[in-house]
């Protein structure tokens, strides 16, 4: 394995969780999220060399998450696709986990896909700036749609 | 980098206690192995990029030898094997801008802009078929007005009739090839900017 094979890695063990909390929001079950999870990391890693660090690891991981889930082919779904390395049970929807993204993901679905790419950047603890970079808005419009979006769920309770 | 922008004290900062118990956990799942790695770090190019490759190391170097081989069978000229090569490089090179999305993208450009470039892409290809196709015809004529022009007596006597239908047969031939690959091309871009559509409707 050489120097970029272990700093993907390594970054990939970094930022896991976060990729694959993204994908569960957009996915529609968790078999799903893992092979949303697959073709963001394949993405990362064809982009890895190319990164430069112009931007934030976490804004450069995100908007190849959301990218990638957003465009996900759900028609051609993988057949050969890894198993990953998470507990069987840990996702089940009587499992406080499952129950979790359900809860999560009940709250979110009441927005516009926009605004729930954008909570999620916002909930991932994304600035205004890096959610502009990402969805491709000013960052001062950020703050205006969290204000709508806060009085929507408001709404919608 | 926190977002701590604006306080919101309400319904954002529930979701956002929710999200980040939901990451702890994730944090104890193992998630990633070694089988996983490995077949995202050796995973195929795309369909697109293997028919570039076929076209750079397999179909350009052919049609070099086959056109040599035309050139002093049936003694066509130098200016159309020139002009057959040119034609065939400029194609692969307009191909390569063409192609769909590289996977970089996806981790470079923002959603907006992935979809300015999707449809850029497609209108792209549009105006490749439109140029290339007029140019195809003529380049078809060009080749048999040269057979009929060698010196090879089967060609020269063939009946007008014949060659009408070789021209139509193969012109058919290769706009099916060039219609099969654009159609994919195209259905492809188009999932996206829908997907990204339906996504943006909010905006």
């Amino acid at each position: 394995m050489d120097n970029t094979e272990k700093a993907f890695e390594r970054l990939v063990a970094e930022q896991k969780g976060t990729i694959y909390s993204v994908c569960l929001m957009f996915a529609a079950d968790s078999a799903e999220a893992d092979d949303m999870f697959q073709e963001v990391l394949i993405n990362l890693w064809k982009g890895f060399p190319s990164f430069r660090g112009e931007s934030s690891v976490r804004t450069w991981v995100h908007r190849a998450a959301l990218n990638t889930c957003i465009s996900y082919n759900r028609k051609a779904r993988r057949r050969k696709a890894a198993e990953l390395e998470i507990e069987a049970q840990f996702l089940a929807p009587e499992s406080p986990v499952g129950r979790q993204v359900e809860m999560l993901r009940a709250r979110i679905s009441c927005l516009e896909p926009f605004d729930r790419a954008i909570v999620l950047l916002w909930l991932e603890n994304l600035s205004y700036e890096e959610i502009g970079q990402i969805v491709g808005i000013p960052a001062r419009h950020v703050g205006v749609k969290l204000v709508r979006i806060r009085e929507k769920l408001k709404n919608s309770k | 980098m926190e977002n701590n922008n604006h306080t919101y004290s309400d319904e954002l900062d529930q979701l956002r206690q929710q999200m980040e118990q939901l990451n702890a956990a994730l944090e104890t799942q193992k998630i990633i192995n070694a089988d996983l790695m490995d077949r995202v770090m050796r995973r195929d190019v795309s369909w697109f990029n293997k028919l570039l490759r076929y076209e750079i190391f397999l179909m350009l170097p052919l049609a070099i030898v086959l056109f040599l081989a035309i050139k002093f069978m049936f003694g066509t000229s130098w200016l159309f094997f020139a002009g057959t090569i040119a034609m065939f490089v400029l194609d692969v090179i307009w191909d390569s801008f063409i192609m769909p999305l590289p996977s970089t993208d996806f981790s470079t450009l923002s959603l907006l802009d992935l979809r300015r470039k999707v449809i850029r892409q497609m209108q792209q290809r549009k105006t490749q078929l439109f140029i290339e196709l007029p140019v195809l015809v003529l380049w078809v004529i060009w080749f048999f007005y040269e057979l009929v022009g060698t010196r090879v007596e089967v060609f020269r006597h063939m009946p007008p009739i014949v060659w009408l239908v070789t021209i139509m047969v193969s012109f058919g031939l290769g706009l099916l090839a060039v219609a099969f690959i654009y159609r994919e091309l195209d259905r492809r871009s188009r999932r996206i900017i829908d997907q990204i559509n339906t996504f943006v409707e909010g905006e």
